[in-house]
């Protein structure tokens, strides 16, 4: 170690090991902006494909629930908490004959008390084969046979090991295939067929297990999907849908999405504020310390000087003690945020109550290599000022007077 | 080497009061002569030599190195002289706290913008100046004599023509004292000019020759 050469780098390094202090507190200062920065970005990443697969989803343009059940429905899609409410099939067929209806179907909704796959309960989605237009298109791109009865999809947040099968209500189902996350309520959902939910409905009422409503699969439906015939007026379709049937919430699947978009880009305008103030705090309060740091240092100065230091040297040494503390700093801020987001990004998604969707691996390497360049920088550009006034007074060497 | 001076003059301007900290000095120093300058606080002694430095531009009046003027050089090739041509030991505690004594005596060396390696020749310096043992120790664990002595052997690592020395001595007991200009004496006897300013007057025993300087003049 001791033959390692004295250059600028090596001087700046051994200053900032030497001033621990100091170092600390100017690596927590980076820290901090490099972990809202990077925290901040992979969020708004999140929930950015959170939404974009949550677009791609939902098939359905208009979605109809019994009355008061329009939050569960949201609940549901957004939060992944499991629910279920029932209304007659005989209310499908009306809204199939409906002028501007291009396509309709039910679904039945049921809740496991539990399974062994999970911690939570979970939401089971019945769907009708024959007429069903919202999931099995994308249950094709995972599965390219015919969901067969007694065969399970999962969403991709129901843990089960290669090859198992899903126990649920005692009896258990083969996992034809499992989807791709989504970062909605949807992860958490199984689906299968409507005459596999009757088996399970049949064994969950052998169990003991009692329903909001008294709800028999044969006549019952939690959901009636609809999609518009193009061009058709929506606002219109929706109104003779009112008209026709009673009771219930219709729900326009547009709408539910542009109020999670904009909820979303609030955060988003938020996060960009918090990281623009944090960068304006953090130059402010890191040209503060080094300018008066170095003021302090004024005779470590003169004596480099007096040793033959140019002042491009004095400079130097400056710089490259704020870029390896930017560098720590960016590192130390994006590690801590990494160890938040990643860990607890079903949790964070759940508490936001939007779809929440990790960004991929590439996007998120973006991310970490525009911090560190930030972090990175921000340190020199704030000890700017003072490497200038260090190279420039000649004031440093009127110190301590002889006694 | 030589040096020598001629009508060196320094001003400090404060709000409208002019203060000649350095004023009309000459000198002349034939290389390997020990010089030693005597003069209270305040009297421009370190003015002086931080003119001789270079770290400082003269008012009036030139310097030379081997008859070569000191005048007028850019950042880069004064710094370039006096990191290779003088050994400067400033006033007071002068070495760097965040390295070690190795690596303060080294680091001189470094500014030279040389290839190459000075372990061997840092070894035999701290060697001289009898601080061996103290190779990988901080400065914060030495006393005020071995500091005097770790910028000594600092100074002399780029094997200067010029020694200059800030009051090397101060605060010093009798015998660090003793042991540091013998020292000094040895230096300019191997043919190095050394250039002492001190108050102390126990120390001019050991020089070639002993000016005085009072209110930035220089008398015999
Ligand atoms: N950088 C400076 N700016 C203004 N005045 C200075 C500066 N350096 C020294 N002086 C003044 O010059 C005079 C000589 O100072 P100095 O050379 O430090 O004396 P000495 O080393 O003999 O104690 C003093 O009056 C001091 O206040
Ligand atoms: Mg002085």
């Amino acid at each position: 170690m001791q033959n390692k050469p004295l250059h600028s780098r090596r001087i700046a390094l051994l200053n900032i090991r030497h001033s621990l202090t100091r170092t600390v507190g100017l690596v927590l200062l980076v820290a901090a902006l490099s972990f809202v920065f990077f925290g901040g970005a992979i969020l708004v990443g999140g929930l950015r494909n959170g939404l974009q697969n949550m677009k791609a989803r939902l098939g359905a343009d208009i979605m109809i629930v019994p009355v008061e059940n329009n939050t569960d429905m949201e609940a549901i899609l957004l939060k992944g908490e499991p629910s279920c409410f029932y209304f007659k099939k005989t209310l499908e067929d009306k809204v199939r004959n409906l002028e501007g209806v291009k396509l309709c179907t039910s679904q039945f909704f049921l809740t496991s008390l539990d399974a062994e796959c999970c911690d939570t309960r979970v939401q089971l989605i019945g769907f009708e084969p024959e007429t069903d237009f919202s999931v099995q298109p994308w249950i094709a791109r995972v599965y390219d046979k015919e969901l067969l009865d007694g065969a399970v999809i999962i969403g991709s947040d129901i843990h089960t090991k290669e090859g198992e099968k899903l126990k649920l209500f005692d009896m258990e189902y083969e996992i034809a295939a499992r989807l791709d996350a989504t970062g909605t309520g949807l992860d958490q959902a199984v689906y299968a067929n409507f005459a596999t939910i009757r088996q399970m409905y049949a064994a969950a009422y052998e169990k003991g297990q009692r329903f909001l409503e008294e709800a028999d699969p044969d006549n019952s439906i939690s959901a009636i999907l609809v999609r518009a015939e193009d061009g058709y007026d929506r606002k219109e379709l929706i109104r003779s849908i009112r008209k026709e049937l009673g009771g219930v919430q219709v729900v326009e699947s547009q709408n539910m999405i542009s109020k999670t978009a904009e909820n979303m880009e609030q955060i988003a305008t938020f996060l960009y504020l918090l990281a623009g103030m944090f960068v304006g705090l953090a130059v402010v309060t890191l040209c503060l310390v080094f300018t008066l740091t170095a003021n302090g240092r004024k005779k470590e100065f003169a004596i480099l000087r007096s040793l033959g230091a140019t002042r491009k040297t004095l400079s130097g040494i400056l710089l490259w003690e704020s870029v390896l503390i930017g560098i720590a700093g960016g590192a130390l801020g994006a590690l801590s945020a990494a160890i938040v987001v990643f860990p607890f990004h079903v949790y964070i998604g759940d508490r936001l109550g939007m779809p929440y969707l990790l960004p991929g691996v590439g996007a998120i390497l973006t991310v970490l290599v525009l911090d560190m360049g930030v972090s990175a920088l921000i340190a020199p550009l704030s000890a700017c000022v003072a490497a200038v006034r260090i190279s420039h007074a000649e004031t440093y060497l009127t110190f301590e007077e002889g006694s | 080497m030589t040096l020598e001076i001629k009508g060196l003059g320094r001003v400090f301007v404060q709000g409208d009061k002019k203060n000649w900290a350095v004023q009309d000095v000459n000198l002349s120093i034939p290389q390997g002569k020990f010089i030693s300058v005597i003069g209270r606080s305040g009297s421009g002694k370190s003015t002086l030599l931080n003119l001789i430095a270079g770290l400082l531009e003269p008012t009036v009046g030139d310097i030379f190195l081997n008859g070569r003027s000191i005048h007028g050089l850019s950042d880069r090739q004064a710094s370039g002289i006096r990191n290779r041509e003088i050994g400067y030991i400033m006033q007071g505690r002068s070495v760097l706290n965040n390295l070690t004594v190795f690596d303060n005596v080294r680091l001189p060396f470094y500014f030279s913008g040389r290839e190459g390696d000075v372990t061997e020749r840092t070894r035999t310096l701290l060697e001289q100046v009898g601080l061996s043992r103290y190779e990988q120790v901080y400065p914060a664990k030495l006393s005020g004599g071995e500091l005097r002595r770790v910028a000594i052997a600092r100074a002399l690592v780029n094997q200067p023509g010029v020694l200059l020395a800030d009051e090397p001595t101060s605060n010093l007991d009798g015998e660090n004292t003793e042991e540091i200009m013998y020292l000094f004496r040895q230096i300019a006897d191997r043919g190095t000019t050394v250039l002492m300013v001190t108050h102390e007057l126990d120390t001019l025993q050991y020089g070639d020759e002993v000016y005085r300087m009072e209110a930035g003049r220089l008398t015999v």
